[in-house]
C-alpha cells in the first residue's frame, strides 16, 4: 500500500506544493512526476497516484499559481512553468524522472524534457494540447482570457453545476466537489494556464523531444490531437484506450491507467 | 520592516497539519511566538493579513485545524478536546513546551477561541497568555438554540444551490472591507473542508466553555469587537475575573482581522508584551 504525503519544495516563483506517494519498501524504479490540467492541481491525480505508487515514487506537483503553489506575478509561458518544475526537481535531487502529463500538463512535461533533457527519461502524454491555428484561436477566445468571476453574478453557479451538481457521475460527488475547490484555488488568475497553452507552439516543440514518448489516447476533446502528434514526436508510441474517458479515467480507471503507463515506463524503449 | 512568510506541514493525530509561518525578515526575535486558531469552516488563511502585521516583531504560526484548509482530518465528528490534542501534537512536534522552546501565546476567533481555551487548560505548559476576540462562550440554552441553525451537516451537495448561495453572500454581496480577490480566497478556504465542514461548528456547540474558563489560570485578553460574539466575549469577564477586557467595538467589527489588522495586532502586542 502506498502512503501519500504532501510537502513544499522551491521554484523561482516561491514555494511549490506537491504530493508524494511511494511504496513502503525501497524501489529502484525511476520516479514519476505527473503534471496536471489547468486550472486544477496535482490533486487531480490523487487516486491514480496511489495506484501508480505501489512500486515507485510518484510526485504530483501543483503548477505555479495553482493548488498550493505560489505563482508568477505576470502571465507566464509554458517554458516558465517547465523551468519552475526544473528548479523544484533540482531541489529534490532525484535524478532523472519519468514525466506524465494531461492537457496543460502535457506541454509542461514535454517542455521540461526539451529544456532539461537530463531530468526526464521518458514521457507519457494524454490529451496533448496540440491545435491547428484555427482551433487555437477559437480556444484562446473561450479559455485564454479572464473569467467573469466578479462581473457575472451567475458565473460561479453555472461553473459549479457543470463541474459538480450536473457533472459526469463516473466519479463521486464528494470528489467532484474536491476538484471544483482545487479549480477555484487558482483564483482570478486561473486563466493563465490555458493562456500559456494557447501561446505554445506544440507542433514545432514536439519535434525537439528526444525521449521515448507514450501517446496514451483516451476519449476526450484532444484524442485526435494526441493521435496526430505521433507524426511529430521522434520516438513515440500510440496506445488507444477510447473506452476510457480522459477527464475521469484518472479516478475511475486509476489502476488500469497506471498499468498502461507502468508497462511503458518499465518496458524496452 | 517586513515579514517573511512560508507554509509547511507538521504532524498531528489525524495526519498532516498544514500551517503558515511568518516572522520578521531579520529572524524570529526573542518575543514569545503566537499561534492563531481560526474560526470554522475556514482555515489559517483567515489570519493572512493580521499574521503579516503581527509578525513584524515575532514568529506567528497559523495552523489549519484538522479537516480544514490543507490539514488532514478525522473521518467522523470530533470534540474540541480532540482538536486541542491535535494542536498539542503539532506544537510539541515543533519543539514547544516545558521540555523544549517553552510556551506560546494564543490567539483565537470563534471555534479557535475554544481550541485555545482547551489547549491552555489541558496543557498549561504550552500556553503563556491568550487573546480571544469573539469568544464562543454560550450558555447551554444558547447552544441548544444555535444547534438548530448551525449544527449538523450542511446541505452542501444535496442542495445544488448551497455553494452558489455561499458565493453570492460572501463574495458577490460580501463586505467591501476586503477586495473581491480576498473574498474569493476565503470562499475557497471555506469549501476545502468539503462535506465535513460542519465538524468544527458542531464541536463548538457541544463544548462547555464556561466550565473550562473557570479553570483558566493564564492571563487572558478579552478583545470586544462589534460582531455577533461581542456580547459573549464581554460576558466572559464575569467568569474569568483576572481577564483584561478591552473594547474596540467602536473601531473594529467582524472584518477587523483584515481591515483593522494593525489595531488588532497593536492591541494584542500591548497585552502579550506587558509584564
Amino acid at each position: 500500500m502506498s502512503t501519500l504525503r504532501r510537502a513544499y519544495g522551491t521554484s523561482r516563483y516561491g514555494q511549490l506544493h506537491y504530493a508524494a506517494a511511494g511504496p513502503n519498501g525501497t524501489t529502484d524504479k525511476t520516479p514519476v512526476v505527473c503534471f496536471h490540467q489547468s486550472p486544477i492541481s496535482g490533486a487531480q491525480f490523487k487516486l491514480f497516484q496511489r495506484a501508480m505508487a505501489v512500486d515507485r515514487l510518484v510526485l504530483c506537483p501543483d503548477t505555479p499559481g495553482f493548488g498550493g503553489s505560489e505563482g508568477p506575478s505576470r502571465l507566464p509561458q509554458i517554458a516558465d512553468y517547465a523551468a519552475a518544475m526544473g528548479d523544484w526537481l533540482d531541489g529534490l535531487k532525484l535524478g532523472p524522472v519519468d514525466a506524465l502529463g494531461f492537457h496543460t500538463g502535457t506541454l509542461v512535461a514535454m517542455e521540461l524534457a526539451i529544456l532539461r533533457p537530463e531530468l526526464v527519461r521518458r514521457l507519457s502524454l494524454t490529451s496533448l494540447a496540440l491545435f491547428s491555428d484555427a482551433e487555437r484561436e477559437r480556444n484562446r477566445k473561450i479559455f485564454g482570457n479572464p473569467r467573469p468571476l466578479f462581473d457575472d453574478p451567475d458565473y460561479l453557479g453555472r461553473y459549479y453545476r457543470d463541474q459538480v451538481s450536473a457533472a459526469d457521475s463516473a466519479i463521486s460527488e464528494v470528489r467532484r466537489l474536491e476538484l471544483f475547490t482545487e479549480r477555484m484555488r487558482a483564483g482570478a488568475n486561473s486563466w493563465w494556464g490555458p493562456a500559456a497553452v494557447f501561446a505554445y507552439d506544440t507542433a514545432e516543440r514536439a519535434k525537439l523531444v528526444s525521449q521515448p514518448t507514450l501517446l496514451l489516447v483516451m476519449r476526450d476533446t484532444l484524442a485526435d490531437a494526441t493521435r496526430r502528434a505521433s507524426a511529430l514526436f521522434p520516438r513515440s508510441r500510440v496506445v488507444e484506450r477510447l473506452d476510457w474517458h480522459g477527464p475521469t479515467a484518472w479516478d475511475a480507471k486509476a489502476t488500469e491507467v497506471a498499468g498502461d503507463v507502468s508497462r511503458y515506463f518499465d518496458g524496452a524503449a | 520592516m517586513g515579514a517573511k512568510v512560508w507554509r509547511q506541514y507538521g504532524a498531528g493525530r489525524y495526519g498532516q497539519i498544514h500551517l503558515t509561518m511568518a516572522q520578521p525578515d531579520a529572524g524570529p526575535g526573542s518575543l514569545t511566538p503566537v499561534v492563531c486558531f481560526h474560526p470554522s469552516p475556514m482555515s489559517g488563511a483567515s489570519y493572512k493579513v493580521f499574521q503579516r502585521v503581527l509578525a513584524e516583531d515575532r514568529l506567528v504560526l497559523c495552523p489549519d485545524t484538522p479537516g480544514f484548509g490543507g490539514s488532514d482530518g478525522p473521518d467522523t465528528p470530533v470534540t474540541i478536546p480532540d482538536y486541542a490534542a491535535a494542536m498539542t501534537d503539532l506544537l510539541v512536534g515543533l519543539g514547544y513546551g516545558a521540555k523544549g522552546k517553552g510556551p506560546v501565546d494564543v490567539v483565537g476567533c470563534h471555534t479557535g477561541t475554544l481550541i485555545g481555551v482547551e489547549l491552555a487548560t489541558g496543557r498549561p505548559d504550552l500556553v503563556r497568555k491568550l487573546s480571544l476576540p469573539s469568544l464562543a462562550l454560550f450558555t447551554a440554552e444558547e447552544r441548544t438554540k444555535m444547534k438548530v441553525q448551525f449544527g449538523g451537516p450542511q446541505p452542501i451537495l444535496t442542495d445544488p444551490d448551497f455553494v452558489p448561495k455561499v458565493w453570492r453572500t460572501t463574495v458577490i454581496e460580501g463586505s467591501t472591507d476586503s477586495p473581491p480577490e480576498r473574498r474569493l480566497e476565503l470562499f475557497v478556504e471555506r469549501l476545502r473542508s468539503g462535506t465535513k465542514g460542519w465538524f468544527g461548528p458542531e464541536a463548538s456547540l457541544n463544548y462547555d466553555c464556561e466550565s473550562r474558563l473557570k479553570q483558566l489560570t493564564q492571563p487572558l485578553l478579552l478583545l470586544v469587537l462589534n460582531e455577533m460574539l461581542g456580547p459573549n466575549t464581554r460576558r466572559a469577564k464575569d467568569i474569568v475575573k483576572h481577564a483584561v477586557l478591552v473594547d474596540i467595538s467602536a473601531q473594529a467589527a467582524h472584518g477587523a482581522w483584515d481591515a483593522q489588522a494593525q489595531l488588532m495586532a497593536d492591541s494584542m502586542r500591548a497585552f502579550f508584551d506587558a509584564a
